[in-house]
């Protein structure tokens, strides 16, 4: 059955997001025949569209009033849009913008949305939404009651495939008024990723040798991103002296629960694992095929990590 | 290799023997002079030379009237505190405290050197009074008894404990100005030189006072009686070179009569203005010690109906703990044994005391006022606040209430109770913590166990070990795992260890699984008594639902609440720590330690099982019963043993200082040469392990942290 | 000022992995043995956020309201401990097993009642299932301006500042009132209550609402009024032990680890 689907899509620099990209391929993918569309708005919205492979009709404003994001100003815009492309499906990026539109949208649609998805799948003419809960703990699957079904997707849970970009580009109006204002915007460097919040951790320990060692954990942290993945240190390290006490893992240290935990020469104290054990998969690199890292680790490496370390980043670079 | 500097088990008999010295000497002495009794009847001219004796008296009215003043001055600032519950339970035990400890000195003599030096000062002291009451006694009551043989045996033992006591004056001298030794120069003031030195003068001029007397007299007269005075004696024999006239004798007799008799008043005095009021503070202080466990911290009782939660203000002490302030003599015994000093973390417990003292001086007369005028509404009487300012809140969080402070307070003063008691403020009065204490007290409340984040469930060491007897109330002992010893992956082998060797011996026991929760111990070790009363009061429920009687404790700190704390809430099991347990078994024979464990190993007392509650034998008894085992004490060990750090809330805290405990102890023990450290506590093994890696960074050979029973269990099972 | 905390209580999110179960016929999370649900964290630190707000503001009063089941009291009593003024507990069998869309609109109902409020403070997200809905549907329901996921909340005359935690940084914001404002982690932890608070909190009674007292339909809250239909919630597959990469070399190992990565979508 032929399904149509909008993606709301988001503009960084001018261009498409990753995000925006793989959700209009998993969007064409979702389709079978129906109508792709996507919307764009803010500075280079129009000239934009044509790198959104796999859309029919984009929806765009190059309005620059759009390129700080409040959700009071794109909210009416995408309606319009939703208005001519009656989609039966919306996807959003599980973003900034995408956490607060997505629910005020459904609200404005009379529907509903799954929040932070990793897969969309069209189960015998019904949406289907996955989505990770309880921390991990359990994969919930959602069903729609009301249409448009909606969902914000979590980067990466989609290929993108590329393809021919829309063949009809609409003209959304210009941005209207916000009860909110934005006043500044902090952009932050890659020291002020907290390690709470950050979603790669690499943390390195006393394994490490020497304060040096932790040079190789930043280099493999800034390899994953500097927006994505912080460094963090166990106890023992930073007892030592090798690393600021601000960045220390433990239960006397910092609790954190990353998508993925790097424990560099760590040997996994109790009190370490205290701080990291939340997090959704901890790789454990450790030249001590008995270290107690590796009875919680999913993936284990045994080995110097002076060597893995290298090997890693250099198979990231890869990608 | 034993060292042997290290305390040994047995210290006992010493006490006893102490006495039979001056005792078999004092009758040698009046054996022999009766032996040798002259014809005429010995004696002296009391007053000799001295014009109006009766000043004494004057000076000795002044320096009453000073003490009446004195001690009511101190009793009106010590009675702005609470009452003091159940100081009169338990007299005997009390006076017995007084005479052990305050009259012998037991404490004071941990300290060999400062042990012999206080004695002889003291018995100088003692024996110096006595002699003098006696010559009073002579001069101006009808009561006459001055002369013949006593009189003679009089002069000998005056002589002598003058002696004894310039001996002590030299010791005491050679500590403080010649020899490299700082506790007692931490808060040094003038007054500790006034005291020392005053003293020698009084001890000298006495032996002046009566040199001159027999150069004047007996030398003269009856130059037989003379030698009696042997001290005196000798110096008149040496004054006799300088070939006095009479006149200048006489003139030199009552100039030093009369400096002596200045100098012990005015010594006397600084009883009333300086720490050597701890003559009469140490002694009572023992009178009021706590008769029963040190490991018992106070309840508050209707804790819901209370205003003001643990001790903020000054007033809000007992004033047993007032008084305890002015006991304090600055000799830093508790500050040099204390763990977060030694580790040059913020906490000395004597400069603690000494602040609170000097603050309740500075505010007690006002509160006083205040009291009296308004009852409870004068409360803050300062603009300094006693808590948060006098006394720093990372000076309280840094105590492990470990307990060697008042292990070697010798005026016997309870530092740990007065700490806690400012916790309880900071936590419950304030909401004052530090982050990650907090974050412990939180995991209390919300999941009954201070681990936070473990991903262990209270059965997971369960596993792989067959049926696991849950209690149901049939069995014999309740086998209490612990909130370590089932949530913190290392202390896992240890509760399987344990559990093994109960089985083996053939022990009837269950555990309670699923049920078990904290019994509250770090709660009230921070400071939280609420909380730790609901934790406590939930468990004695459970425990007598279930018919527990007797309980084997994995964990020290277990043992202690059980043991010590819940009677208070009407709890009253027989508790087992389970060193005990293991080596009752193995000396009865339920359990075989056959396999040889061939190591080098010393042992780390806890200070919950050892200075808390003084089992120190049972431990090492298991690890002398496994063949090829070689214990290798610490330097500081038994009552003397260090903290591993973690004591008192510190295993959920970050420590603020120069060094970590643990570091320090793992240092120590590295330092025997052993291969494994021993201990008995979940707390110590997690220190050890975090340890002993940072001050022997190498892997090879380095010493690793085991429990009693994981031995145990390698030598009764075999290593698998 | 009055100012609104929503609080939900939750299943303990560190609860250990190895007693998370899930009965499958009802797809609802069992609750396990001796693990006591607890005040979802980011609410706490909502409640944090609002309580200065209070304390800035001579006369302001604190409600929380929880919509739950009566175990649901002792988050309210949490928040009450920590100086919140009253409590209300929207507790009726009708608003079970909802979705964001109830939950929201139930909360908006009541805090339509209280009337007077001027701000709502809700976490960034509850614990339990993660989907940060609530409180921007509130602020939809009420018809009110929202900001999420903020780091720090102030005020000035127009309402309150707020900066918030967005993908590059931080952003400040300037939100008139009445508002909404979830509030994130990296405002820093909630305060511990102090004991004289926690027993007036014990002897607070908190207020009860049913669907009645809302003027709501049985028919529209709860899982009744759900739009979103909970249709499967089962535990991911958990590896038991320690996939150790295969290969010979660092880079075979290295790169045998960067696809599993990869496949788990998690770099």
């Amino acid at each position: 059955m032929a399904r149509n689907i909008l993606v709301v899509g988001e503009l960084v620099g001018g261009q498409p997001t990753p995000t925006t990209l793989e959700l209009v391929s998993g969007a064409a993918g979702l389709a079978a025949g129906g109508n792709v569309s996507v919307t764009l708005l803010g500075t280079g919205a129009t000239a934009a569209a044509a790198a959104c492979g796999g859309a029919g009709t984009a929806y765009a404003s190059d309005d620059a009033g759009y390129d700080t994001f409040r959700a009071e100003q794109w909210l009416p815009a995408v309606e319009a849009a939703l208005d001519q492309a009656n989609p039966d499906l919306v996807l959003i990026s599980q973003s900034t913008p995408g956490r607060e539109l997505g629910p005020r949208l459904a609200h404005r649609r009379n529907t509903a949305v799954a929040m932070d998805c990793t897969s969309i799948v069209d189960e015998g003419g019904a949406f289907k939404a996955t989505r990770p809960a309880f921390g991990g703990n359990a994969v919930a699957t959602y069903g729609f009651a009301t249409t448009p079904a909606m969902a914000t997707v979590r980067a990466k849970s989609f290929e993108i495939a590329g393809g021919a970009g829309p063949s009809s580009t609409v003209a959304l109006p210009g941005a209207g008024e916000s009860r909110t204002n934005v006043t500044g915007h902090e952009q932050v460097v890659a020291e002020g990723l907290q390690i709470t919040d950050a979603s790669v951790v690499v943390s390195g320990g006393r394994g490490l040798g020497a304060a040096e060692g932790f040079e190789m954990v930043e280099a493999l942290a800034n390899a994953i991103g500097s927006d994505k993945a912080a460094v963090g240190a166990s106890r023992a390290a930073v007892d030592l002296g090798w690393y600021p006490p601000s960045q220390q893992v433990g239960l006397t240290g910092k609790v954190v629960t990353p998508n993925v935990y790097f424990a560099i020469a760590i040997s996994g104290a109790s009190q370490h694992l205290a701080g990291c054990s939340g997090s959704k998969v901890i790789v454990a690199v450790n030249r001590d095929a008995d270290a107690n890292i590796f009875n919680v680790a999913k993936y284990g490496i045994v080995g110097d990590y002076k060597t893995i370390v290298p090997a890693i980043i250099e198979e990231l670079k890869k990608g | 290799m034993p060292d042997p500097t290290a305390e040994q088990p047995q210290q006992q008999q010493t006490r006893t023997r102490a006495w039979w010295g001056p005792a078999v000497g004092l009758s040698g002495l009046g054996l022999y002079a009766a032996a040798t009794v002259p014809g005429e009847v010995a004696g002296r001219e009391i007053y000799f030379n001295v014009a109006h004796p009766w000043a004494v008296y004057v000076f000795m009215a002044a320096l009453v009237g000073l003490m009446v003043y004195g001690a009511i001055h101190h009793i009106r600032l010590w009675g702005i505190g609470k009452p003091t519950p159940g100081l009169l339970r338990e007299i005997p035990h009390r006076f017995s405290n007084a005479l052990r400890l305050g009259l012998a000195q037991e404490k004071v003599r941990r300290d060999r050197y400062a042990g012999i030096m206080h004695w002889c000062i003291f018995s100088s002291i003692v024996v110096l009074t006595l002699v003098t009451a006696q010559v009073a006694i002579e001069g101006d009551t009808p009561i006459k008894f001055l002369h013949g043989t006593y009189y003679l045996i009089f002069s000998a033992y005056g002589d002598f404990f003058g002696l004894v006591g310039l001996v002590g004056v030299g010791m005491a001298l050679n500590r403080r100005y010649f020899q490299d030794f700082h506790r007692i120069r931490w808060d040094e003031r003038i007054e500790d030189h006034l005291i020392i030195v005053g003293l020698g003068l009084v001890l000298i001029s006495g032996f002046l006072v009566e040199a001159f007397r027999i150069l004047a007299t007996e030398l003269v007269q009856h130059p037989d009686w003379a030698p009696w005075s042997f001290v005196s004696y000798a110096i008149a024999r040496g004054f006799t070179s300088f070939h006095m006239s009479e006149p200048t004798i006489l003139s030199m007799h009552i100039a030093s009569w009369w400096f002596h008799i200045a100098s012990a008043f005015g010594w006397l005095a600084l009883i009333v203005f300086t720490r050597l009021d701890h003559m009469f503070f140490a002694p009572i202080n023992a009178f009021l010690l706590r008769t029963d466990s040190p490991g018992r911290l106070a309840k508050i009782e209707d804790i819901e109906q209370q205003e003001i939660f643990g001790v903020g203000h000054v007033q809000d002490f007992t004033w047993k703990q007032l008084f305890e302030l002015d006991a304090c003599v600055r000799c830093g015994r508790c500050t040099e044994v204390c763990p977060a000093n030694i580790a040059g973390q913020p906490l000395s417990p004597m400069h603690l005391i000494q602040d609170l003292k000097g603050y309740l001086a500075d505010v007690g007369p006002a509160i006083q006022t205040h009291q009296h005028q308004f009852g409870d509404a004068g409360r803050e009487v300062s603009s300094v606040a006693m808590v948060g300012e006098v006394i720093k809140d990372e000076t309280l969080w840094a105590c492990r209430t470990c307990g060697a402070c008042m292990q070697e307070c010798p005026v016997m003063i309870e530092h740990v109770p007065t700490i806690v008691d400012m916790r309880r403020f900071l936590v419950m009065n304030e909401a004052r913590i530090p982050a990650t204490a907090q974050a412990a007290l939180e995991n209390l409340e919300t999941r009954g166990h201070p681990w936070r984040g473990t991903s262990l469930e209270r059965t997971t060491w369960m596993e792989g070990l067959g049926d696991v007897p849950i209690f149901d109330g049939s069995q014999e002992y309740l086998y209490w795992v612990g909130c370590s010893g089932s949530l913190v992956e290392r202390n896992l082998p240890v509760t399987k260890a344990v559990f093994r060797l109960l089985g083996e011996s053939g022990a009837s026991f269950g555990v309670l699984g699923q049920e078990e929760t904290c019994n509250g111990d770090p709660a009230r070790r921070l400071g939280n008594e609420y909380l730790y009363q609901i934790l406590a009061q939930q468990l004695v429920e459970t425990f007598k639902a279930k018919n527990v009687q007797r309980v084997i404790t994995n964990c020290p700190h277990c043992f202690n609440t059980f043991k010590n704390e819940y009677p208070q809430f009407d709890g009253n099991f027989e508790v087992l720590h389970h060193t005990e347990f293991l080596s009752n078994a193995l000396q009865q024979g339920t359990l075989k330690a056959t396999h040889p464990v061939s190591a080098d190993v010393t042992y780390h007392d806890s200070c919950y099982l050892g200075r808390y509650n003084n089992q120190y034998d049972a431990p090492r008894q298991i690890i002398e019963m496994v063949p090829g085992a070689n214990l290798v004490e610490m330097q500081r060990n038994f009552s003397k043993g260090l903290c591993c750090g973690a004591g008192g809330g510190n295993m959920w805290q970050e420590e603020i200082g120069e060094r970590r405990v643990n570091h320090v102890r793992s240092e120590e023990a590295v330092l025997t040469g052993a291969s494994q450290v021993i201990s008995n506590c979940p707390f110590c093994i997690q220190m050890f392990e975090d340890g002993v890696p940072a001050v022997h960074p190498e892997e090879e050979g380095r010493m690793r942290p085991f429990d009693v029973a994981e031995l145990l269990e390698a030598s009764v099972f075999g290593k698998p | 000022m009055h100012l609104v905390v929503c609080a939900k209580q939750i299943p303990d999110p560190e609860t250990p992995p190895s007693a998370f179960r899930i009965d499958s016929a009802t797809n609802k999370v069992v609750p396990a043995q001796g693990i006591a649900p607890v005040l979802s964290q980011f609410d706490g630190i909502a409640a944090e956020a609002a309580l200065r707000i209070k304390e800035a503001n001579a006369g302001s009063k604190v409600t929380v309201i929880s919509l739950g089941a009566d175990s649901a009291a002792a988050a309210i009593k949490q928040v009450l401990a920590m100086g919140a003024d009253e409590g209300v507990l929207l507790n009726d069998p009708a608003f079970e097993d909802g979705d964001s869309y109830t939950t929201a609109k139930t909360l908006a109902s009541a805090i339509k009642k209280l009337g007077d409020v001027d701000a709502v403070f809700c976490g960034r997200q509850a614990a339990d299932w993660d989907m940060g809905q609530v409180g921007l549907l509130i602020a939809e329901e009420l018809g009110w301006p929202v900001s999420i996921i903020a780091k720090s909340v102030g005020q000035d005359a127009s309402g309150l500042t707020i900066q918030r935690v967005v993908d590059d940084g931080f952003e400040n914001v300037a939100m008139p009132l009445p508002g909404v404002v979830t509030v994130s982690n990296e405002f820093g932890e909630p305060r511990y209550p102090k004991l004289p608070q926690i027993m007036a909190a014990a002897k607070k009674t908190v207020t009860q609402w049913k669907t009645d007292d809302l003027g709501l339909a049985a028919s529209e809250v709860g899982a009744a009024g759900s739009r979103l239909k909970l249709e499967k919630l089962s535990t991911p597959p958990r590896g038991v032990a320690v996939e150790i990469m295969p290969g010979d070399t660092p880079a075979e190992q290295a790169a045998a680890l960067v696809a599993k990565l990869r496949a788990d979508h998690v770099i």
